[in-house]
């Protein structure tokens, strides 16, 4: 790419908002569309990660209870079908899975062939460590220490619409390993903090965001110098957005909390066509080790508040739903017997969630074996059959028109899982 | 088979005195530092070209929370290695923090005391069910569903009437005792380490049962061994019950069946129907959580060399270790006390202040463990034999080697520095203040690549920021209320890995614009709580112009610095010529008896000055240098 990002900014359509001309939305979006109209690849389309931290239990998720062993293995974590079944309350999803209830927004849209699921999707790498196994899912390189970069930050890097300061965007007070690299991204917490907020009308005080802008810009600190510009070129266009009184459409509700929160903001950014075109949200409180709770307790309410924010978030999306795919991931799963405090411990696969129009859904793609010993890796997990590379790249690719896997997944040469439409 | 205690009375005197868990009530003043012996320290700073301001400057960047105006100059007069070696013997405390500490209610309250007094809301409700004048109430709120909305005004009045306190105010007073020592404290070193060694044995309040324990934690597990050996804090951080409770210890016990320390010693195994022993009800077996993060968080690292087998025998050596029942109620408490006053018939009990080691929970397999056999029969001794293994093994010497460095040196410290601090854990059997003195005497301390390369965390920031401007604490909600939304809410970590030290972690687009305005907010005084007075740390003199005020407060805010490009890229943003003539004016309306000089988020038309100069002040807090240490 010749042309550097802030070069762009400073010659381009965008740049006219900096000067303080034409400050409507309208005008931003009108300037977003002119320039995307010079771009092969027509509209941008926006993917979004949400990151399960913590393990989510991927068994008790997406249930095999046609399986008898399962029931022997988790005595009170196991759940059957019906709402009326003992310990139950599973959503048949094939004859062979369940959905566990908290995830009940979830089956409409399965049937409709909406949303997929992948089981038995993991890491090559055996590591039951949190930080580790998040590291490898996030760099793209399991079993590799040291990788500087982040898979959604290389993905960023072969898009080919013109950047803005929104094209990848962590709604998260942290950037996102996955997002770390020389691909610019920026982590906001909350839009609506998103500016110099002081009540003086001191003159200097007026001016201060320029000033320091010019501080950050000359500075010696590399990291102090790069983020300090991005922050100060989104904080330009966020100024621009109408985020107060923001309604979903749809009467889409968000639940309370940090992941709805993520969401409704990323649906007002697709909608304010700011140039958004990788979101990542995060949803933590998987670690169940203690108390996991089986139709109810801790699982259930993780469940509920993961499946409420997606299905609220697609509503809200209306039209637009055309170019957005969420996926879900977490690290690994645990256990499929149940511990000695009614929860389970760290495992090897788990389950995910793919929601698109562009989605083969209504399906349970991937393995999980019978539960019994011999079948399990390490006699007590749920072997990795799928890796989660092949999914990733499979549902990035496809969805954002990229095609160097190898760019994005170094050192990985196996195939696309089929789970989207091609 | 002979019965044999497991643990000899020698050992666990010492453990009982140095961990200090359940001591009673203890006002502040007992927990003034006593001077520890320090050799002569020789900190080769000239070596590395730096003027003697420069190296000062440096020295308390990195083991103060921020200079104070004139610290510099006090550490250049009284000397580098004489200020180190000062602040590693430990000196008395402020009396305003003494004072300030006193009115904050529960930190000096024993584990046991805060239990009683600070208990659960499903303890009170059990309380409340089971009394009668309570009973039709909390029938009618059961039965309608109306519990949150009706309950609230009733549990209020029991609490009331029983003296409880909620247990927010717990965390209130953990937050603000956190805040005041670092800003106030003399013994800074200390307050660094703090802050260092509660990240590394991390454990949160946002864990239910952890919480209440967390105060107790930092200041009777962390504080008194941070200058001792790591052995004796990794000890004391195992037997607490927040730890015990945060990474699930404390429920965790022998799988049904297995032969446990009791059984062994009575030469049998038996059968565990679910009722008719007491001691297992509502636990039925392993928790893996804190021998996994014992290895790979608190001593070898995740490359450490371990496997999961090992992860998985070493939880089974730590079964039985657990908390000596703290709550109101008295019946668990004398059931143990029974057990433990009889040890022929319950032999291998151990209770040390509030840490209690339950023999028949214990697994008495043999296991093997770092390719260490554990012969059959063990009881508590398994446990300290495993923390002894892990304090002295080579990759616990590299990892925490590196983890200090990091804190203190650079983001990725030089191989050499790690691997000589290595040798120095190694060759003093982890002597913690062997290791800091290593430290400060290396060059790579002092190098070019250790200058001013660290990032403040947000921690850091606001307490720099507050020692910088002399700030008095009315009220430390509004600062803990920034530090957490700058991304390092105090004692909330969730994961056990705690907060990573790098500034990559504090730094991206939303944070730095946190910092910005954290910085103006605080300057120009809207932040409720903290006021600072901006003449006064001039030595009560207005500097006669804004470009004045700048050079002044650059070099008061950013001391033994080179301020030079910062000045010259702020004087055209601040430069005012009608500034003298406003100064005059002000002068004029004092004399004359009119409005007094305002401080505090107030300020009036004709003092404009003032808030010039807190402008001036407000760019420099939000500066990029600023963010460095």
């Amino acid at each position: 790419m010749g042309v550097t990002r802030r070069a762009f900014l400073k010659s381009g359509g965008l740049a006219l908002v900096t000067l303080g001309v034409g400050g409507s939305p309208l005008f931003l979006a009108r300037a977003a569309q002119q320039t995307t109209a010079r771009v092969q690849g027509g509209k941008r389309r926006v993917l979004v990660a949400i990151f399960q931290r913590g393990a989510m239990d991927g068994l008790m998720a997406v249930s095999p209870f046609s399986d008898p062993a399962l029931m022997s293995m988790r005595p009170r974590l196991g759940m059957s079908v019906g709402p009326n079944a003992p310990g139950g309350g599973l959503i048949d999803l094939d004859g062979r899975f369940g959905l566990h209830p908290g995830f009940s927004g979830f089956a409409p849209l399965f049937r409709s062939g909406q949303l997929a699921i992948v089981h038995g999707v993991g890491s090559p790498d055996p590591t039951r460590s949190h930080f580790d196994a998040q590291d490898y899912m996030e760099t793209g390189t399991p079993g590799v220490k040291g990788t500087e970069s982040g898979w959604l930050n290389r993905a960023s890097g072969l898009l080919t619409h013109e950047r803005t300061a929104f094209c990848s965007c962590a709604m998260t007070p942290f950037l996102p390993r996955s997002l770390y690299g020389k691909e610019p991204a920026l982590a906001i917490a909350n839009l609506g903090d998103f500016a110099i907020n002081v009540r003086s009308t001191n003159t200097i005080v007026q001016s201060a965001g320029s000033t320091l802008e010019t501080l950050y810009e000359e500075t010696s600190q590399r990291l102090l110098h790069e983020v300090g510009q991005e922050g100060f070129d989104a904080m330009k266009l966020v100024s621009r957005l109408p985020l107060k009184d923001y309604v979903p459409s749809n009467g889409a509700v968000y639940p309370m909390g940090p992941l709805g929160n993520s969401l409704k903001q990323i649906a007002q950014l697709t909608k304010a066509d700011v140039g958004l075109e990788i979101a990542f949200a995060e949803s933590s409180g998987w670690d169940t080790h203690v108390g996991q709770g089986a139709a109810n307790g801790i699982f259930a309410q993780r469940a509920k508040d993961l499946a409420e924010a997606i299905t609220a978030f697609w509503s809200d999306l209306g039209p637009l739903a055309d170019d957005v795919t969420i996926m879900t991931m977490t690290e690994f799963g645990r256990t499929v017997y149940e511990n000695g405090s009614g929860g389970t411990d760290h495992g090897r696969a788990s389950c995910l969630f793919i929601l698109g129009n562009d989605v083969k859904g209504g399906k349970v793609y991937g393995e999980v074996p019978p539960l019994v010993k011999e079948e399990l890796e390490d006699g007590r997990d749920i072997p990795v059959t799928t890796d989660f590379r092949s999914v990733f790249s499979a549902v990035a690719g496809t969805h954002l028109g990229i095609d160097k896997d190898a760019m994005i997944f170094p050192g990985w040469t196996g195939a696309r899982a089929r789970v989207m439409q091609v | 088979m002979r019965i044999k205690t497991s643990l000899p009375i020698g050992l666990l005197a010492i453990a009982f005195l140095l961990s200090g868990c359940g001591s009673p009530t203890r006002t502040s003043k007992d927990q003034e530092v006593q001077p520890r012996g320090v050799p002569p320290i020789h900190m080769p700073w000239q070596a590395s070209g730096l003027t003697e301001r420069q190296a000062a400057a440096h020295l308390l960047g990195r083991f103060t929370f921020g200079a104070r105006p004139g610290d510099v100059d006090r550490v250049v007069t009284m000397g580098l290695n004489a200020w180190m070696e000062e602040q590693l013997r430990g000196l008395p405390e402020n009396p305003l923090l003494m004072h300030l500490l006193d009115s904050l209610p529960s930190v000096s309250l024993s584990n046991a005391e805060i239990a009683a007094r600070y208990p659960t809301r499903a303890f009170i409700k059990k309380e409340m069910r089971a009394d009668p004048r309570y009973t039709r109430e909390i029938a009618y709120a059961d039965s309608t569903g109306g519990e949150k909305r009706e309950f609230r005004p009733l549990i209020r009045q029991y609490m009331e009437e029983h003296a409880y306190r909620p247990e927010s105010e717990l965390v209130e007073d953990l937050r603000a005792q956190k805040l005041f020592r670092a800003v106030l404290s003399t013994n800074q070193l200390q307050e660094v380490l703090t802050d260092f060694w509660t990240n590394h044995f991390n454990v949160s309040v946002t864990n239910a049962r952890a919480r209440p324990f967390v105060q107790t934690f930092e200041r009777d597990a962390i504080r008194p061994n941070e200058f001792g050996k790591f052995r004796t804090m990794l000890e004391a951080t195992a037997r607490h019950p927040a730890m015990l409770y945060y990474l699930n210890n404390a429920e965790s016990v022998a799988e049904e069946g297995t032969v446990t320390t009791v059984s062994y010693h009575r030469g049998f195994v038996p059968r565990y129907p679910a009722r008719a022993n007491s001691e297992r009800k509502g636990k039925t077996g392993l928790n893996e959580n804190y021998a996994r993060e014992l290895m790979e968080l608190h001593t070898l690292g995740v490359d450490g060399g371990y496997t999961q087998t090992d992860v998985t025998e070493v939880a089974r050596a730590f079964t039985g270790w657990t908390v000596y029942p703290l709550g109101p109620s008295d019946k668990q408490r004398e059931q143990i006390d029974r057990i433990l006053s009889d040890p022929r018939r319950h032999p291998g009990f151990v209770r040390q202040g509030d840490f209690l080691f339950r023999a028949g929970q214990h697994d008495a397999r043999p296991k093997q463990i770092l390719g260490e056999s554990f012969p059959p029969g063990g009881g508590i001794e398994e446990g300290e034999r495993v923390l002894d293994m892990l304090a002295n093994y080579p990759s616990t010497a590299t990892f925490i080697s590196r983890e200090l460095a990091a804190r203190f040196v650079a983001d990725t410290p030089s191989v050499n520095l790690v691997n000589h601090l290595s040798a120095v854990f190694m060759r003093t059997g982890g002597d913690l203040q062997a290791i800091i003195i290593a430290m400060v005497e290396s060059p790579e301390f002092w190098s070019n690549a250790a200058l001013r390369e660290k990032i403040k965390s947000p921690f850091e920031l606001v307490v720099s920021s507050l020692r910088a401007l002399n700030a008095t604490i009315a009220n430390p909600r509004g600062m803990i209320n920034w530090v957490g939304r700058m991304g390092e809410p105090l004692y909330a970590c969730v994961p056990p890995t705690g907060y990573p030290d790098r500034g990559s972690a504090w730094i991206n687009t939303g944070s730095i614009l946190n910092r910005m305005n954290f910085g103006l907010r605080l300057a120009i005084g809207e932040i409720s709580g903290v006021q600072y007075d901006p003449v006064s740390l001039n030595g009560g003199y207005e500097p006669e112009s804004t470009e004045a005020a700048l050079r002044i407060y650059a070099d008061l805010l950013l001391p033994g610095r080179d301020v030079t490009e910062t000045i010259r890229l702020l004087t055209p943003a601040v430069h005012d010529p009608k500034y003298a003539a406003r100064i005059q004016e002000a002068a004029n309306a004092q004399e004359a008896g009119d409005e007094p000089v305002p401080h505090g988020g107030r300020w009036n038309r004709r003092a404009e000055p003032s808030v010039s100069l807190r402008s001036i002040i407000g760019l420099l807090l939000g500066s990029p240098e600023f963010q460095r240490r």
